[in-house]
């Protein structure tokens, strides 16, 4: 118990003396205290933000102060920021009516880095282009409704902007019991390129048709369709973003699902709130009372209920929810819940802080009234159904999770609402996914405040975490503990692996472009530091963190891998956008002591987008019994006779040169990048050729690799395999039966002759080719298989028969 | 260490030496000086009976004030005694809630109840008793409209009085009683019932005042709503003359001195999520709709009726029972009875002489956890103050009919 505790909030001080009996302060059992290995953290200086515009009427004297509350990191490393401002720092109450003033504002963190000294930021704000006149009924008196207001709208970073979903509105603005607070239906975007908000003419439509909002006096019931606040946006792999959660307005969260379509600019629902096909469990999603739905995207898809879902939510009940997004579920089959989703010890997830740890583990930190839960950290995997548990020795609701680009995750923040937690949250800690421990550091300096509810901490693209915000018991020693008088101040903090070594150096221009799954190479110049290999990442895309009340909507860890080569660090773009959604992402290498760059931004974009080709999934099979060891590849492409003769094209190399070219080869990209043993076959494997292993492709490859599946599998097997999840196995496009080994890309058909292609298999460490065969019906004459562009295509070694069928 | 819960009472002795004379004060209708306690006074079991005194007469709720009708509600400020605050400032200043929320300041806490209990446990533990005078204050605010309201928080004061003080003000009230009709428990019926409500509510006033100041404060308790308005917490202070501001009161079985409940809310579900846990752990499944829909019937059996025993204030005390148990069973087995047909007789309270349903709707909303004061502008009186009310009021009778404790 600190002396400020003790003088500014008697009653907790006195409190707590008597409870830390049962939970001692400090006592962080294995955990290491003061970590440093080698590197040594620092804090920047409290900057407390003013609005000293004429934004708002009745500007009092040197400004209105703001509190920080949501920050999203745009591609150039500056920081939008949302908030609300209100005239005194310590008297926030109506009538005065802090929270009426929300705005929104870019921070510049170099200039914030540069400052040496507490002081004030004088901030610009963004008109948010909200709605100020608004009826309900039309009884309702002018001005009955505050304007809008986005703090608690959700946001994440799409490829035009930072999507603004939702918001609020109220009445009754600080009048306690009778504060009515609703959702707003409307959506905005922050444009990049102009830095302004514009409203989206298309509404959201997810809610309620005909539910009460409750209130002193409750009226309705009214349509609350497409009324959102606390919304979570989650980027979906085809950049595209989710919506889940929230609330239509005060105790009615908002079970709906929709998706927003960044190209159209318009949203759908998936799952309507009142869809009465879908189960009760549902509502697993709903958030803690004015707090957000944790919604993950599973870089690992799993099966749960027989249908695979790769998002997983949690709520306040502190259950894992699985939701299918495949647009062939029915509304009633979307939703599943793991057999072993609950949180351990039946925890609930209230004012926890949750994070997607590298692999795709979640991890669950703090949060509730229990002491014990809130300096618990349980880590969830979706693969497996289980958890683990970790005590990380300092209780904390309403912390923080950053995910930092060496792999660890960064806790801070968060507050003692009753009084009664164990440790200092001033204190940062870093959890460790390998080891599940905690290191801890010491608390921040000058600064004897918590940051609780309403605060954030977020990567910046120099590697460090810009903190804000919060409610704190006390201001300037008077308690305030009081949603609308949160702290108005940021502050960076550089970790300790800023200074473990020297920083690596990325020697080229923004932003870097790179294409989902191409297989081809992008190579930088770097220097300062020898890069991380083996396990730990030394090349890493993190995403743009987009955060608010502990949870951060977009960040996302994506390490690739890499090697150096005279002075260039040489990389492949991710291969699956469940791994890496398409969008921005800042570009770190990291040293093999820890040390990250400064990050660079990085465009993931879709292939065909890039290629311009006519790409379509395409499907092979070649039925062959193999023996263990032996594996399956194809070859295929254009015969190069037939391409000169018929299409002009030259696939001949010049004599010496080595391999030929690839114009009669068919360009690819795998789809299936989940068996183990094929995958680092398949990396660099680009087309469809007659040359074997392409160059950066792994020199065992003798073509493009094949996975071993079956239509049904045998029990004397042991525990069912399913190309779906670990690649290879049980495969749905499989009727036919056991040993059909599966090619599954997507193909660009512009490069076939007329949507033919040939193709030949051959089975390494033994068998070899197959036989020449001649198959009825083929475009020209060949002695090996002919397929199909764009379809599924059943051959069998040896065999001229062959069944090329449409994809379901 | 005593701790923080709520008034009630198993079979408890009262000291009676002076009752007597104070019985024959009381018949006489008049006021005047009060008597003091004898240094060690007998001791005699309180029992109960039938008679004159009636639920609003131990349990006062005092019409919220208009803006016309201010005075109707005192401030916790005023004085019982020259330099001496109903409320203390600097006692005031301990309690969260109005460090939560500025606009609760002391200068709006407004005592909008008041209790009489005959046997309110003695320091020290044991089978004691004593006349205990209690007031229930909120701070009252203006609203929008202009129209005071009150925020959900509460102070609840404990004068530890003398045995002639109480029934002198029990005697004024028995007097006021005969100018109106008793009425169930809600806001008193000497406010609304009869053309004076102000002289009534002046009398109530000065004579609380004037027991309290013949009295001890001896114990300070709150419950304040924190602002994201789901989480309250409760806690307080015993008070003696070595620690005028009190020392914290653990909260039963535990060491912890906040109890601390969050509730979360749908319009078809609700959690309840309580720690330090309940002391009668057999509550437990009914802070969850998912747990009351899924529990065994024998687990939901016994919980309705650890629900019936924390109402019943013949079988829990303050002194074995916890906070948030008694400001939200009661609403838990509300909504069992309401959403899934669910209710138990068990170990529920039952009075020979009164009838227990309040005046004000009983709150069923999971929300409300006032047990007697106002939710906003909503009179609440919950079950547990309706049983602790009538086990009050036929103490009280059993007193006026037996002066020397025979």
């Amino acid at each position: 118990m600190t002396m400020r505790t003790l003088l500014a909030f008697p009653m907790f001080a006195l409190f707590g003396a008597v409870a830390a009996c049962s939970a001692p302060a400090d006592t962080l059992g294995e955990l290491t205290e003061n970590f440093s290995e080698g590197g040594q953290d620092s804090w920047g200086p409290s900057l407390r933000l003013r609005d000293t515009t004429d934004t708002f009427s009745g500007k009092p004297a040197g400004g209105w102060y703001v509190s920080p509350i949501h920050a999203t990191l745009l591609p150039d490393g500056k920081v939008l920021v949302t908030g609300w401002s209100r005239s005194q720092l310590d008297q926030c109450q109506f009538p005065e009516g802090s929270r009426a003033n929300g705005e929104s504002f870019v921070l510049d963190p170099s200039e914030l880095g540069r400052r040496n000294a507490p002081g004030e930021v004088a901030i610009q704000p963004i008109d948010e282009v909200v709605d100020r006149d608004f009826r309900l009924k039309p009884a309702d008196a002018p001005n009955q409704w505050s304007r809008e207001v986005l703090y608690c709208a959700g946001h994440t970073p799409t490829a035009g902007g930072v999507l603004y979903t939702g918001g609020s509105r109220y009445q009754y603005l600080g009048q306690q019991g009778r504060e009515i607070e609703i959702g707003i239906s409307s959506a905005r975007m922050l444009d990049y390129t102009t830095g302004r908000f514009r409203k989206l003419a298309a509404p959201m439509l997810g809610g309620a048709a005909n539910e009460t909002v409750e209130g002193a006096p409750s009226f309705g019931p009214v349509s609350q369709r497409g009324w959102r606040w606390y919304p979570t946006n989650t980027r979906m792999p085809d950049g595209s973003v989710l919506v889940t959660g929230g609330f239509s307005s005060i105790k009615r969260p908002n079970l709906s699902v929709e998706s927003f379509d960044p190209a159209r600019g318009s949203f759908s629902v998936m799952v309507q709130h009142d869809d009465a096909s879908v189960p009760g469990f549902r509502d697993l999603m709903a958030p803690g009372l004015k707090d957000y739905t944790h919604t993950f995207l599973l870089p690992r898809p799993v099966t749960v209920g027989g249908k695979t879902r790769s998002i997983a939510m949690m709520g306040w009940n502190g259950r894992i929810l699985t939701m299918s997004t495949d647009a062939a579920t029915p509304a009633g089959q979307r939703f599943a819940e793991p057999r072993n989703g609950a949180r351990p010890g039946g925890a609930q997830g209230w004012d926890s802080t949750s994070a997607l740890l590298p692999g795709g583990r979640i991890l669950v930190m703090g949060g509730t009234n229990n002491p014990a839960v809130a300096q618990r950290a349980d880590v969830y995997d979706p693969a497996t159904d289980t958890w683990t548990r970790a005590d990380s020795g300092i209780g904390r609701r309403n912390a923080s999770s950053v995910l930092l680009p060496d792999g660890t995750a960064l806790v801070v923040n968060g507050w003692d609402e009753d009084g009664n937690l164990a440790g200092d949250r001033k204190r940062p800690q870093v959890f460790l996914p390998r080891t599940g421990k905690f290191q801890t550091f010491a608390a921040s300096p000058n600064d004897p405040f918590e940051r609780g509810y309403h605060s954030f901490a977020m990567l910046l693209k120099d590697g460090s975490v810009l903190l804000g915000g919060g409610t704190t018991p006390v201001v300037d020693g008077k308690a305030v503990a009081s949603i609308g008088c949160e702290r108005t101040d940021v502050r960076i903090y550089r970790p300790s692996y800023l200074t473990k070594g020297p920083r690596p150096v990325i020697e080229a221009p923004e932003p870097i472009d790179l294409t989902i799954a191409s297989g081809s190479e992008t190579s930088l110049p770097f220097s300062g530091a020898t890069l991380a290999s083996g396990d730990e990442a030394g090349v890493v895309l993190m995403a743009l963190g987009s955060t608010t009340h502990s949870f951060d909507q977009n960040q996302r860890f994506v390490p690739l891998a890499h090697r150096v080569d005279a002075g260039r660090v040489v990389f492949r773009a991710p291969e699956d956008a469940n791994v890496a959604p398409l969008g921005d992402y800042i570009l770190f290498l990291v040293s093999r002591e820890g040390t990250p760059s400064v990050g660079k931004h990085v465009r993931l974009a879709p292939r065909a987008e890039a290629s311009g080709a006519d790409v379509r999934r395409t499907v092979l099979f070649m039925y062959g019994q193999t023996s263990p060891g032996q594996d399956m590849f194809l070859r295929g492409g254009i015969d190069h006779r037939y391409a000169q003769a018929a299409l002009g094209r030259t696939c001949t190399a010049p004599a010496g040169s080595v391999p030929s070219n690839y114009a009669c080869a068919i360009p690819l990209v795998h789809r299936n990048l989940k068996n183990a043993t094929t995958a680092p076959l398949k990396r660099g494997d680009a087309r469809l050729d007659w040359y074997g292993a392409e160059p950066g492709q792994n020199g065992d490859a003798v073509g493009t690799p094949a996975d071993w599946t079956t239509n049904t599998w045998p029990t004397s097997f042991g525990p069912q395999k399913t190309v779906q999840l670990d690649g290879f196995g049980v495969e749905p496009l499989n009727t036919y039966g056991q040993h059909y080994w599966m090619v599954d890309v997507d193909m660009d058909c512009a490069a076939t002759a007329g949507g033919w292609f040939e193709v030949k298999s051959f089975v390494s460490n033994g068998p070899g080719w197959e036989a020449d065969v001649t198959q009825d019906g083929a475009p020209y004459a060949s002695g090996n298989h002919f397929a199909r562009c764009g379809s599924v295509n059943v051959f069998r070694r040896g065999e001229p028969g062959a069944v090329i069928r449409p994809l379901p | 260490m005593s701790h923080v819960a709520h008034p009630g009472g198993l079979r408890r002795t009262l000291a009676l030496a002076t009752l007597g004379g104070a019985l024959a004060w009381v018949a006489s209708g008049c006021s005047g000086v009060h008597g003091t306690a004898a240094a060690t006074p007998p001791e005699t079991e309180l029992q109960e009976a039938d008679g004159r005194v009636a639920l609003e007469d131990v349990a006062i709720l005092l019409p919220l004030p208009t803006k016309t009708s201010r005075e109707l509600a005192w401030p916790a400020a005023a004085e019982v005694a020259p330099g001496r605050a109903l409320l203390p400032r600097d006692l005031a200043a301990r309690f969260p809630l109005l460090q939560e929320d500025p606009s609760a300041t002391y200068d709006s806490l407004h005592v909008v109840a008041v209790r009489l209990d005959p046997c309110a446990p003695a320091p020290g533990g044991g089978a004691r008793c004593e006349p205990e005078l209690r007031f229930v204050i909120q701070p009252i605010v203006a609203g929008a409209d202009g129209e005071p309201t009150t925020h959900d928080a509460a102070v609840h004061l404990a004068y530890r009085i003398g045995i002639p003080p109480f029934l002198a003000l029990l005697g004024s009230l028995l007097v006021a009683q005969s100018r109106h009709a008793r009425s169930n428990l809600g806001v008193h019926s000497g406010f609304v019932a009869t053309s004076d409500g102000r002289a009534f509510g002046a009398m109530v006033r000065a004579e609380a005042h004037e027991a309290a100041a013949a009295g001890q404060l001896v114990q300070a308790t709150f419950m304040t709503l924190r602002s994201r308005g789901n989480e309250w917490q409760f806690g307080g202070v015993d008070i003696t003359r070595e620690h005028p501001l009190g020392v914290p009161i653990r909260i039963f079985q535990t060491e912890a001195t906040v109890q601390s409940i969050v509730l979360q809310e749908t319009a078809s579900a609700f959690s309840k999520s309580v720690f330090p846990l309940p002391s009668d752990t057999d509550l437990l499944p009914l802070f969850s709709d998912r747990t009351m829909r899924s529990a065994p019937a024998e687990d939901l059996a016994r919980a309705l009726r650890a629900a019936n025993r924390t109402n019943n204030p013949n079988m829990r005390t303050s002194e074995d029972t916890d906070c948030v148990s008694c400001h939200t069973a009661h609403t838990s087995a509300s909504w069992a009875a309401r959403e899934i047909g669910l209710t138990a007789d068990d170990d529920r309270y039952v009075s020979p002489t009164f009838d227990l349903s309040p005046l004000s709707p009983a709150p069923s909303d999971v929300g409300v956890l006032r047990a007697f004061g106002y939710q906003g502008r909503l009179p609440v009186v919950s079950p547990r103050t309706v049983h602790e009310a009538a086990k009050a009021a036929r103490q009280c009778n059993w007193l006026l009919q037996h002066p020397q404790g025979s």
